[in-house]
């Protein structure tokens, strides 16, 4: 057995990029000064959910992502770490795409790609936190969605899925072709290995453009429903403990609690 | 804004907190509130207790629409609002609304919003509304008109006050018909396995005592349980220390973790990132133990220590206990 997995990514700016890097243009576009993209990391959970149903019971990985700008080492990432294909739908119309139309692309991107068995996604992407397009994408293929894996066994028939939920987990089932939301339970993605650094190298992406999916530029000027970003200023007024020496600074803390009457 | 819809999330036959909230804000942005219930013969909720907060309830009552099932409440919702078109309809962000909501958002081609934390409507009839993005490091200002297709906000929890004056009259209740097929039913059930936790819970702890990245380890966790036991709390992590295998992911505290009150939050090594602080922002004082000073956490902070928590930790914990000696 071996299954047609389809992984969806985005290139994010890095999470971890200091506030202060960070740049609103005037059209609500956030930049990195210092062009710090990588993999959104829940994607990247995606990636190893897909590549762990591989090394299990074989699995052909195609990674799918929609852009305007992609940096080649962060896109290439998945195939260094054991994915067999990378697509890219690529139009500079598509710099700040709203979740319909991207779900709307995904959905024709995966037509075009023919049969498939699981769709993995990240649960949500870190720059936006939406967790919209897995769900529309899952009502555009018409195909059972579980979201918050933390957990996938495959079966002949199906998935039986592991969900991360407030005050425990829940177990539930599903039949081929199946949409799955992944969460940062599933496990650390792996580290490319030098094999697949290798391929990735010598293997080039699929470029595809919105007007092949039959996406036009009308509908692509969708208006983005932001209207203003901003950084919320916080000053601080926090109060600083001191001590000549360091090991008396658990005691003093304690005194001071005791004092304000925190314990 | 004539009619604001409202999901109603029930457990045990009564209302969840979140309904309460969702009404609130209802009310804070529409002329009418309705009030849309959906469940089964054996769940089903008292109305009574919600009925002179709202204008208008609906019931929707069907075999299918267990707490459980997204894919039923999504149909039932899609059906409903097919029907009354309603302008606007607020979900909670909770285990069903976070995955209803922006199927049911598609499924209607409304506008969607996300973890919305506050929103009005002004003489125009603009409607705008408040979100957190890149990880609560920016705030989106989103706006839209309403235009004919039902819009969906899923709302953050804790965000408007659950306590509502009462209506003089109450509310017109009205049975809907609603049609599900084992067709629309393409995930299934299996159980729900609750979490063994010893001790105070996380969520209910008054104390809570967290660690992050600067632990360096799983075994400084050891001494963060010393001090929550001490003092009567319970011990959360951030992502980054779950994710490094220290402590387990139930105890992760963030965005997409739990969300912790408590009266008293103790950070150890945390550095205090935005995605990490969505989890503890109602926290009512937050002590900050790290030894760089220009770490965030210090910002978001009412008491700091800077310094090396292995030097730290062993001399506050002596000095608990001689406090309960």
């Amino acid at each position: 057995m071996s299954l047609k997995i389809i992984v969806c990514v985005k290139q994010v700016i890095d999470p971890d990029a200091p506030i202060a890097s960070l740049d609103i243009g005037e059209d609500n576009i956030v930049s990195s000064k210092e062009k710090q993209f990588v993999l959104n990391g829940y994607d990247e959970n995606a990636v190893e959910a897909a590549l762990q149903i591989k090394d299990d019971i074989g699995a052909e990985i195609t990674v799918l992502s929609i852009g305007s700008d992609f940096e080649n080492d962060v896109m290439k990432k998945p195939i260094s770490m054991g994915a067999d294909r990378l697509i890219l739908v690529k139009d500079s119309m598509l710099r700040s795409l709203d979740g319909f139309i991207t779900a709307e692309l995904l959905g024709k991107a995966i037509d075009k790609i023919g049969q498939f068995d699981l769709v993995l996604c990240g649960r949500q992407a870190s720059d936006l936190d939406n967790a919209y397009v897995p769900l529309a994408l899952s009502e555009i293929l018409n195909v059972a969605c579980v979201t918050l894996a933390q957990k996938i066994n495959v079966n002949a028939k199906g998935v039986r899925v592991e969900r991360v939920m407030s005050g425990g987990y829940q177990v539930v089932e599903a039949e081929f072709p199946v949409l799955i939301t992944v969460s940062n339970e599933i496990g650390n993605p792996r580290y490319p290995t030098i094999r697949g650094i290798m391929n990735a190298g010598r293997k080039q992406p699929d470029i595809w453009t919105s007007a092949e999916l039959g996406i036009t530029d009308d509908s692509l000027n969708k208006q983005s429903l932001i209207k203003n970003l901003s950084i919320p200023t916080n000053e601080s007024d926090c109060e600083f403990l001191d001590s000549e020496s360091e090991g008396e600074l658990g005691k003093l803390l304690v005194e001071h609690l005791m004092e304000k009457k925190l314990i | 804004m004539k009619n604001v819809f409202v999901l109603a999330e029930h457990k045990s036959k009564s209302f969840e907190n979140i309904t309460y909230e969702l009404i609130s804000a209802g009310r804070s942005v529409g002329e009418y509130v309705s009030l849309v219930v959906l469940g089964n013969a054996s769940n089903m909720p008292n109305i009574a207790e919600i009925s002179k907060f709202v204008d208008y309830i609906y019931i929707a009552e069907h075999e299918f629409l267990n707490e459980w099932d997204a894919d039923a409440w999504t149909s039932g919702l899609y059906d409903i609002c097919s029907q009354t078109r309603p302008d606007l309809l607020l979900i909670g962000k909770t285990n069903l609304g976070r995955d209803v909501g922006p199927r049911l958002a598609y499924k209607l081609k409304g506008r969607f919003i996300q973890d919305c934390f506050g929103m009005q409507v002004d003489d125009n009839n603009v409607f705008t509304a408040q979100r957190p993005v890149y990880g609560g490091n920016i705030i989106a200002e989103l706006e839209f008109e309403f235009n004919g297709c039902t819009n969906i906000v899923v709302m953050r929890t804790g965000s408007y006050d659950k306590g509502i004056a009462e209506l003089d009259t109450a509310a017109k209740v009205e049975n809907v018909e609603i049609n599900l097929d084992d067709d629309d039913i393409k995930v299934r059930h299996i159980e729900f396995i609750e979490e063994s936790s010893t001790g105070v819970k996380l969520e209910d702890a008054s104390v809570v005592v967290v660690g992050g990245r600067g632990l360096g380890g799983p075994q400084p966790f050891e001494l963060l349980e010393n001090i929550a036991e001490l003092l009567g709390g319970a011990v959360g992590a951030s992502r980054a220390a779950c994710d490094a295998g220290w402590i387990d992911h139930n105890k992760q505290i963030g965005l997409t973790g739990k969300t912790v009150s408590p009266n008293l939050y103790i950070t150890v090594g945390v550095s205090g990132a935005s995605q990490h602080m969505a989890g503890c922002s109602n926290a009512k004082n937050i002590v900050a133990i790290n030894q760089d000073k220009d770490a965030n956490i210090f910002k978001e902070a009412s008491i700091g220590v800077v310094g090396d928590w292995k030097t730290i930790l062993p001399s506050l914990i002596e000095a608990l206990k001689n406090r309960n000696t």
